[in-house]
């Protein structure tokens, strides 16, 4: 099992990428998901622990080949009631895929363009 | 002595088709239990009826498989809700046990305490050592009848959820 305090005492690891993204799904449990969002300001309620635990999903069914249209689309479906895109943004003010990956501890997803939803291809 | 050898044989054989008899199988109304989940909250089966019910029997809180299985639940809850199916684990474990290892991993789901084992023997997945009592990783698949649409006994921790969300897809198409 995941020491803990691996992490907490080597935050910038070599699993981190420069930005701070983890590069897989291994070394993450929710108490690194609050420290991280902590450093991003972000006090972790019900539809971010949503976003985040979603997140985690679809990249154990895609793998390291997940693309930010993709993710996009599921996340805006099941945030749809709730007001989709718009309320992504509300949880998570830079960009819901920047920081709910790097808050759900992974990596950023292919085509990316700039690091949140408006401009990916 | 060969007389008392065959009859323990044959006890023993009894028993398990007793026990197998008894086992709740697919298709038969799920047996009903009143379980007070981590918060001391009573959950009844019938609170269930109208939505499809997960109910994973599991050995023990915060152990490797066990962890591992509830993380797949906990990441899979968007798309168990989007298929009208609600997850519900069940251990021998205290009710202190079950909030500590639900706010550790932020369990979004309730666990419930069986902590005679009565319900986990009602559906047959309770191993009892004398010593000791604990919860097999048996899963129900419980429709929102109140039937047992499917039973596993083999379960994987590491893509249980996987399987149990293709079944319920499967199960609303037919």
């Amino acid at each position: 099992m995941y020491d803990i305090n691996k992490y907490l005492n080597s935050p910038k690891s070599s699993t981190n990428d420069p930005h701070g993204h983890f590069h897989d799904v291994a070394p993450w449990s929710p108490r690194v998901a609050l420290k991280i969002a902590a450093e991003e300001s972000i006090e972790l309620e019900n539809d971010h622990w949503q976003v985040v635990f979603s997140l985690r999903e679809i990249f154990r069914e895609t793998g390291p080949e997940w693309t930010a249209r993709a993710i996009t689309r599921r996340l805006e479906k099941e945030f749809a009631d709730a007001g989709g895109k718009r309320r992504l943004y509300e949880l998570f003010p830079r960009g819901p895929l920047m920081q709910g990956c790097r808050i759900a501890g992974l990596p950023l997803p292919q085509g990316t363009k700039s690091l949140s939803f408006g401009s990916v291809h | 002595m060969a007389w008392q050898r065959l009859l323990v044989a044959c006890l023993c054989v009894l028993a398990t088709t007793m026990a197998a008899a008894e086992t709740p199988q697919a298709g038969a109304p799920a047996p009903d239990f009143a379980l007070r989940d981590g918060t001391g909250k009573l959950r009844q089966l019938a609170d269930w009826r109208g939505q499809w019910l997960v109910l994973y029997f599991y050995p023990k809180d915060d152990t490797p498989g066990c962890t591992t299985e509830a993380q797949r639940f906990r990441d899979s809850h968007a798309e168990f809700a989007a298929l009208g199916a609600q997850v519900a684990g069940v251990s021998l474990d205290d009710a202190s046990s079950h909030q500590a290892f639900a706010k550790e991993q932020r369990l979004n789901f309730p666990l419930l305490v069986d902590e005679g084992g009565k319900t986990a023997r009602t559906y047959g997945a309770l191993t009892n050592l004398g010593i000791a009592k604990f919860a097999k990783r048996h899963t129900f698949l419980i429709d929102p009848d109140g039937r047992i649409a499917k039973v596993y006994r083999d379960v994987e921790p590491s893509n249980h959820a996987t399987e149990l969300l293709a079944d319920i897809r499967v199960f609303k198409r037919n």
